[in-house]
């Protein structure tokens, strides 16, 4: 019965719970969001999810290659401190220090990627130095947030192309044709190889080193993009404007069905994990909590969402034990 | 024309002399054996011959001419691949991905031609008659077809030189027959082929010619053109000692012994005993004391399953167990122990050990764990029964304080089971003990296994050799998908019996022997 | 002989890697106290030692219970530590108010919640299945609110005389608490390779499976280390408030930080199953000797950050290299 198998691949696919979780919340939203499929709202929405989105991608990538990125806030508040200490008005300095932030986003991967895959140091550790690094270096630059971001910048974050393509929607939808592009690489199977066996990559004549390096740098593509966006919706520098984005990321990818072990998931479960996490705010802020609970609130509803995520794979591994 | 020569290998590690002089020759189109206990060198030959190490002196020549292997990627790119022991497969992937990996082809514009390497796999998996699609992921099937995937995926390199390094370790014997299909195939395209095995057997049906290491060094070659192929001949070259024939009390001896016993009931009793999924079906039998009761059969057929319920590890089944005749919910694994019940596990390094610590620690956690009563472990009388055990089971070198990863297969073996004699368990539940175990090693586990059962523990044994169940037990039940299909019995356990039973041959409606029995005596 | 393989540091069995690192360590402090006292006169006073050592021990308290879980296996790790001291030092300073003869309550509070707070992780990590690294990330974010919500964003009290006494008091000019920390860090040597809680400890975060199959129940195991991880964090709150008097919202953040670095300056294994509290002991003694230098070189916290990050970094990376070799 083809259609069984059809349904039962469906049913285990990795990122199916999630699909649910995103079915459910969405009905969730709509009721607390006032207008909640109204163009504007759903443009205003995806400025704060785009950033989620990305950094979830960012930090699923480096889960699936077997490491983890704790660092990922951290680097996203030292290039908005870089770009907002430096940017001016003219269109050169513009177009320059977006390439100097990019820059910098990837260099910063490149150097948690280059340790991680040459020498070896546990990847939680080292990224938690790290962030500590990248958030003492963000303070000397600007202790105090503030910086410079000229208008005709930050504005282009909040228009619509043609009508009906949020400038937002437009930095995912770049995004999304990168992760089609990865699919094709033989670099990104051998992420999947290094992340499920390393012994059995290496047994197999892969560069387990530089697949780790290329993960975090495809990871620092996705972060340099989440810190445009950062600096368009908030056209500050500010050493901690990364913070929640750490917790979010690997919440967004584990919710979005990327196991924790590496080599299983897949970026279409990261966007999903990144949209819930989105929707998950949101309903905490449209639901009228007072700012005392929100933070308690939030790592609630994280838990919560990774029990529902993590009650089905349990189910089907007790079942193999 | 010879394709693989090594003259005169020399290899050390720190302090010690792995190889001093190792000599090996390969023709094309032949099947070489390459033979040897475990700490004879023959692993550590292999890695040199297939680019996993470098020598520190002699000569490796590939198509008569010297070579200096660095990498087992140079290995590759002289035509040679090896078959590792499920080393090289990502269980998350796919079986043609991971037949693929490594040697990725791409299309236009860089981008991976994944229909290209699905007809590969597909042709690969042909050859070794697999039917399983090559869309399966690894992890979903059994460790036997993983094998199968592992020599696939060497055969779709297309190599001049295959290394078979302990390929059947996990087959039964109708896998083992696909595999040398498939070997005799190759032969007569040309591709050479060196066979490493414990398989003593094996080695002498299918290699044309064989090589025995022992101490570091070739020490014998047998040429099966002129001699007889038979196992007789290899074990004094492995050994260096001559054959003892073993001597194995008769059935009927063994018999009386155990009705002797008889008298203060079973050591275990299981009636209806099912898991859910069908993986364990209306399974019953009795254990006698001081008996060894062996599990036959084909792989995966729940043998495990049976002794993980049995060790209080898998949970969920229906039924009914009864331990010394008192029935009981074996609920965990603490509630089994204390009922007397211990298990050697199926993979040494994964359930079996604490590779990072020491032969002493590891030999005493049992001992720990359902320690009571005092303050502080006391150690006096606990290193007595470390060193009592590490005794009884030989193990070399008898030193308490080595890390057990340093230690060879055999002996990490004899590390699990020293564990368990220091409890003095009433029932002994062994997992395939012997696999990837070399000869020596496997005398001494059995020896050991024999004494238990004389002094009265009970065995429960699942071997996937039918040698080993012939050699040593007193009764076989056969379980074929999750029943017991056959009880065998004494002098009738023959290989050929066996063989028929677990392939459930004759269902001719017989009932599921052992079933309702009262007294579990052979019919 | 002891129930493990872990050799005592400074002995000189084969695999004396951690003692070597260790000696790395205290050669550390040693050379710090010098640079100390060519910066800042008077830095290797016996009085000013006391003092560093005395501010190390909140921070050694803190690393027990973090070197415990990370030792326990499974990728154990503790990031909501810092959380629950902080909620720690509030709940002591709301039952004691000031006041001696509610210091059994507020221990009992502060001990209570750290530990409620410790299994809910435990659960989550052995039951669920949930990676401890995002599980405890998480709870640290809800003990963060439950603090918040539970002062209302001002904590009230203050320490009582006595708890100062033992937090900030001194007997022969040698810190009360600094006795109390050499009384725990003795008991938990003792307790991990002498008694049979430690040997199994060992067992367990070598091999879950292994262990399980010598009859310990692993998950059960497993979530009371998280508990009683959360319950020593909460401790050292309580402890805290004595050395501080009056209690401040987020007193127990840096913790975090530092307690997983002196885990792993103590060469304690991020995999489980090998290490020991004397470890992670002198490496809260160079963390907080590195913190004292940085203040009287009256830096800023941006400078501190970058050299606690690096510092890290550094020897993670050193350590990483040694091992392979």
């Amino acid at each position: 019965m083809k259609a069984h198998r059809v349904v039962r691949g469906l049913l285990q696919n990795s990122s199916f719970p999630s699909f649910l979780m995103l079915v459910l919340l969405i009905i969730l939203n709509a009721i607390i969001q006032p207008g909640f499929f109204s163009f504007q709202v759903f443009r205003m929405n995806f400025m704060t999810f785009t950033p989620l989105i990305l950094v979830s991608l960012a930090q699923a990538t480096v889960i699936l290659v077997g490491a983890v990125d704790l660092s990922l806030g951290a680097g996203i508040s030292l290039v908005t401190v870089v770009m907002a200490s430096l940017m001016q008005d003219s269109t050169l300095s513009m177009v320059l220090v977006t390439l100097l932030g990019v820059a910098a986003a990837l260099f910063l991967s490149l150097f948690n990627g280059f340790f991680i895959g040459y020498i070896g140091p546990p990847p939680l550790i080292m990224t938690f130095a790290t962030s500590t690094m990248w958030f003492g270096t963000a303070l000397l630059i600007m202790p105090t947030p503030g910086g410079h971001i000229p208008q005709a910048y930050y504005m282009v974050y909040g228009k619509t192309l043609a009508g009906f393509l949020p400038v937002p929607v437009l930095i995912l939808l770049v995004a999304v044709a990168f992760c089609l592009l990865l699919g094709r690489i033989k670099a990104f199977r051998h992420l999947y190889a290094v992340g499920g066996s390393e012994r059995a990559a290496r047994a197999s004549g892969i560069n387990v080193a530089g697949t780790k390096i290329f993960a975090f740098f495809v990871s620092g593509v996705f972060i340099a993009l989440a810190a445009l966006c950062v600096v368009g919706q908030t056209a500050t520098g500010d050493a901690r404007s990364g913070q929640g984005f750490t917790l979010n990321s690997v919440a967004a990818a584990v919710i979005g069905g990327i196991a924790f072990s590496g080599g299983k998931g897949n970026y279409v479960g990261a966007i999903i994990g990144g949209i819930i996490l989105g929707l998950l705010i949101n309903i905490i802020y449209f639901a009228n909590i007072t700012s005392f609970y929100q933070e308690f609130m939030k790592g609630v509803i994280i838990i919560v969402a990774l029990l529902f995520g993590a009650v089905p794979r349990l189910r089907r591994e007790l079942s193999h034990h | 024309m010879t394709v693989l020569e090594a003259k005169h290998i020399r290899k050390s590690f720190v302090g010690v002399r792995a190889l001093s002089d190792a000599n090996f020759a390969l023709r094309a189109g032949e099947v070489c054996g390459l033979v040897g206990a475990n700490g004879s060198g023959k692993t550590t030959f292999a890695r040199i011959v297939s680019g996993l190490l470098m020598p520190d002196g002699g000569e490796l020549r590939l198509y008569e001419k010297p070579v200096n292997l660095r990498s087992h990627l140079d290995a590759e790119r002289s035509r040679m691949a090896m078959v590792h022991q499920n080393l090289s497969l990502v269980p998350e992937m796919t079986i043609w991905e991971n037949i693929a990996l490594g040697r990725e082809k791409t299309g236009s514009l860089a981008l991976l031609d994944n229909r290209g390497a699905v007809a590969q796999a597909e042709k690969a998996m042909e050859t070794i008659s697999v039917k399983i699609s090559v869309h399966e992921r690894v992890k979903n099937i059994s460790p036997d077809e993983k094998q199968l995937v592992e020599i696939g995926k060497a055969l779709a390199k297309d190599p001049r030189i295959l290394i078979l390094d302990e390929p059947t370790a996990s087959l039964d014997f109708h896998q083992v027959e696909s595999l040398f299909r498939a070997v005799r195939e190759l032969k007569e395209r040309g591709v050479a082929i060196v066979f490493i095995s414990h398989r003593l057997w094996e080695v002498a049906k299918i290699c044309d010619r064989l090589v025995a290491f022992r101490n570091g060094e070739t020490v014998g070659e047998l040429d099966f053109a002129v001699q007889e192929r038979n196992e007789k001949l290899i074990i004094p070259l492995i050994t260096g000692q001559e054959v003892r024939e073993k001597v194995r009390k008769g059935s009927a001896e063994r018999e009386k012994e155990i009705a002797g016993r008889s008298e203060r009931g079973f050591a275990l009793e299981l009636r209806g005993v099912s898991l859910d999924g069908g993986r364990l079906t209306d399974v019953s039998f009795s254990l006698r004391r001081g008996e060894v009761l062996g599990l036959g059969g084909l792989q995966g057929q729940g043998q495990e399953e049976i002794l993980m319920i049995l060790a209080g590890y898998l949970k969920g089944y229906s039924g009914e167990i009864r331990v010394n005749g008192k029935p009981l919910a074996l609920r965990n694994t603490r509630h089994a122990i204390r009922q007397g019940i211990a298990l050697i596990p199926g993979d040494r390094q994964k359930e079996g050990l604490f590779l990072e610590h020491s032969v002493l620690s590891n030999i005493l956690y049992p001992k720990v764990s359902m320690h009571r009563g005092t303050f502080f472990l006391p150690r006096g009388r606990y290193q007595k029964l470390a060193s009592g055990a590490i005794d009884t089971v030989s193990l070399v070198p008898p030193n308490p304080r080595l890390i057990v990863s340093q230690l060879s297969g055999g002996n990490q073996q004899k590390v699990v089971f020293g564990k368990w004699l220091a409890l003095s368990p009433n029932v002994l539940l062994l997992n395939d003990p012997t696999k990837g175990v070399d000869v020596g090693t496997r005398q001494n586990v059995y020896e050991i296994i024999s004494g238990l059962a004389e002094k009265g523990t009970s065995v429960l044994l699942y071997a996937s050799d039918n040698e080993e169940l012939i050699d040593n037990c007193d009764r076989v039940f056969i379980v074929f998908e999750g029943r017991i299909v056959k009880e065998i019995c004494g002098d009738e356990i023959t290989e050929e019996r066996l063989v028929v039973a677990s392939l459930n041959v004759e269902h001719s409606g017989e009932k599921s022997p052992g079933a309702g029995r009262q007294d579990g005596r052979s019919p | 002989m002891s129930n493990h393989v872990q050799p005592r540091p400074l002995s000189t069995s084969i695999r004396s890697l951690a003692s070597n690192q260790l000696a790395i360590a205290v050669a550390s402090i040693i050379a710090l106290f010098i640079f100390g006292e060519i910066i800042s006169p008077g830095f290797l006073s016996f009085g000013h030692l006391m003092s560093v050592l005395r501010l190390s021990v909140f921070l050694g308290i803190v690393a027990l219970g973090q070197a415990l879980v990370v030792m326990s296996g499974g990728e154990g790790i503790d990031l909501s530590v810092g959380s629950v001291v902080s909620l720690g030092v509030c709940i002591s300073s709301s039952l004691l108010l000031g006041k001696d003869a509610n210091i059994p309550a507020a221990l009992l509070g502060a001990v209570a919640a750290g530990f409620a707070i410790g299994l809910v992780n435990g659960v989550g990590v052995s039951y669920v299945g949930i990676p401890p690294l995002i599980m405890t990330l998480a709870m640290a974010s809800v003990v963060d609110g439950l603090s918040l919500i539970y002062t209302g964003g001002y904590p009230r009290g203050t320490a009582p005389k006595l708890l100062e006494a033992l937090g900030s008091g001194r007997v022969l000019n040698i810190p009360n608490i600094l006795l109390l920390w050499v009384v725990v860090i003795a008991a938990a040597t003792l307790v991990l390779f002498r008694k049979r809680w430690g040997a199994i400890l060992f067992g367990v975060g070598a091999n879950g499976i292994t262990a399980e199959l010598s009859g310990i129940n692993v998950k059960r195991f497993r979530m009371f280390v998280y508990g009683i991880c959360g319950a020593i964090a909460g401790l050292a709150g309580f402890f805290l408030l004595g050395y501080t008097g009056t209690p401040y919202l987020s007193l127990g953040a840096p913790f975090l930080m530092t307690s997983i670095a002196a885990v792993a300056i103590g060469g304690i294994s991020l995999a489980g199953g090998a290490g020991s509290y004397i470890g992670a002991a002198i490496g809260c003694v160079l963390l907080t000797t590195l913190s004292s230098i940085l203040v009287s070189l009256r830096t800023t916290e941006a400078v501190r950050q970058i050299v606690y990050g690096s510092l890290v970094f550094i020897i993670v990376v050193a350590y990483t290299r040694r091992k392979k070799d």
